[in-house]
């Protein structure tokens, strides 16, 4: 939860399961977080741009772009977000080549969400 | 089905149900007070959730081993390694097991260690939670073999031998985070490309599950 005075942070969820979408939300929303939401990579990529979120959270997998491409795109044009990767994806790049996109943590699903919450904390710290 | 559609699907498109799953039983654990009707459901959402999870993680790794799927050369390596990483898994994760009696020599082992680890590992945790007591547990090198024995005392009807070696996942009271609990068939399935074997057998009052694990010549 947010401390007195501090200031609210953003996060960005990019993710095409609706539900999934939906829990995430209620989740950091109850933690005093401000939520936006994209369908895929290529909305997540627009709403980077307009809205400035100090964390992403992506899925990878996704219709119209993945959530690597999305972070590739955006890596071209910006200096990294923090992200946390939520895949079931078993080939993903090399921790450095994430860690370059502004990959902070990588969950594979199913994960806790605790410890979800608490990566989000960490990765907003910085920003 | 192909088998690249099967493996999208145990490892991905069943992913994202489950999450959510996990997230709604989050969400309910914040929102239930002391309401006893829904503690008791969240409880039992809470225990099918991580069974489902569990089961259908171990059923798939088992299938890959049975077909053959998992297999990469592994250099051989020292049994007295086995005990050492048995010990410190039940230690890291305080399984509600004991740790095994070790008499292991020089031998070298070319099953893979982790899944060895695990699929030891999880004999004991499966045979706990059937049987709601504690097995004893000896790792034991003999020619040709590394021996893990487990014994439990108790009449012939402590054990259902079919359903032990049928189940991929046995739920253990005390749930844990690490992936140390495979059903037996895991370990069968483990060992059979190297000539190892899993025998159970009651005798006198003695339960008696052995793992055999042949040893590189």
């Amino acid at each position: 939860m947010l401390r007195p005075g501090e200031a609210v942070k953003r996060v960005l969820i990019v993710e095409d399961d609706a539900h999934l979408r939906r829990m995430f939300r209620a989740l950091l929303e109850n933690e005093g977080f401000e939520v936006r939401e994209a369908e895929d990579g290529s909305q997540g990529l627009a709403l980077v741009l307009s809205e400035a979120p100090d964390c992403i959270i992506t899925d990878t997998m996704m219709p119209r772009m993945d959530g690597l491409a999305m972070l590739r795109r955006l890596a071209a044009v910006r200096p990294p977000v923090p992200s946390i990767m939520v895949t079931a994806a078993f080939d993903l790049p090399d921790d450095r080549q994430l860690k370059e996109l502004g990959v902070v943590k990588v969950f594979g699903k199913p994960f806790a969400f605790d410890r979800l919450v608490e990566a989000v904390r960490q990765a907003v710290q910085g920003s | 089905m192909k088998p690249e559609d099967e493996r999208l699907f145990f490892e991905h498109d069943l992913a994202t149900p489950l999450t959510n799953l996990q997230g709604a039983h989050y969400l309910l654990k914040m929102a239930v007070g002391g309401d006893p009707r829904s503690a008791d459901a969240l409880e039992v959402l809470t225990h099918s959730v991580r069974t489902l999870e569990r089961m259908l993680g171990w059923y798939w790794r088992t299938r890959e081993l049975l077909e053959g799927r998992e297999a990469d050369p592994v250099e051989p390596w020292p049994a007295s390694a086995l005990g050492r990483g048995i010990r410190e898994r039940l230690e890291e994760e305080r399984l509600p097991v004991d740790p095994p009696d070790e008499r292991l020599g020089k031998a070298l082992l070319s099953v893979p260690q982790e899944p060895l680890a695990a699929g030891l590992i999880g004999a004991a945790v499966t045979l706990q939670a059937a049987s709601k007591a504690v097995p004893r547990w000896e790792l034991e090198e003999v020619p040709g073999l590394i021996v893990s024995r487990y014994s439990l005392e108790g009449d012939a009807d402590l054990l259902d031998e079919e359903r032990l070696f049928r189940k991929v996942y046995w739920p253990s009271a005390r749930p844990m985070e690490a992936w140390l609990d495979p059903g037996l068939p895991y370990l069968e399935a483990l060992l059979k490309p190297f000539g190892g074997s899993l025998e159970l057998v009651w005798r006198s009052g003695l339960w008696r599950l052995e793992c055999f694990v042949p040893v590189r010549p």
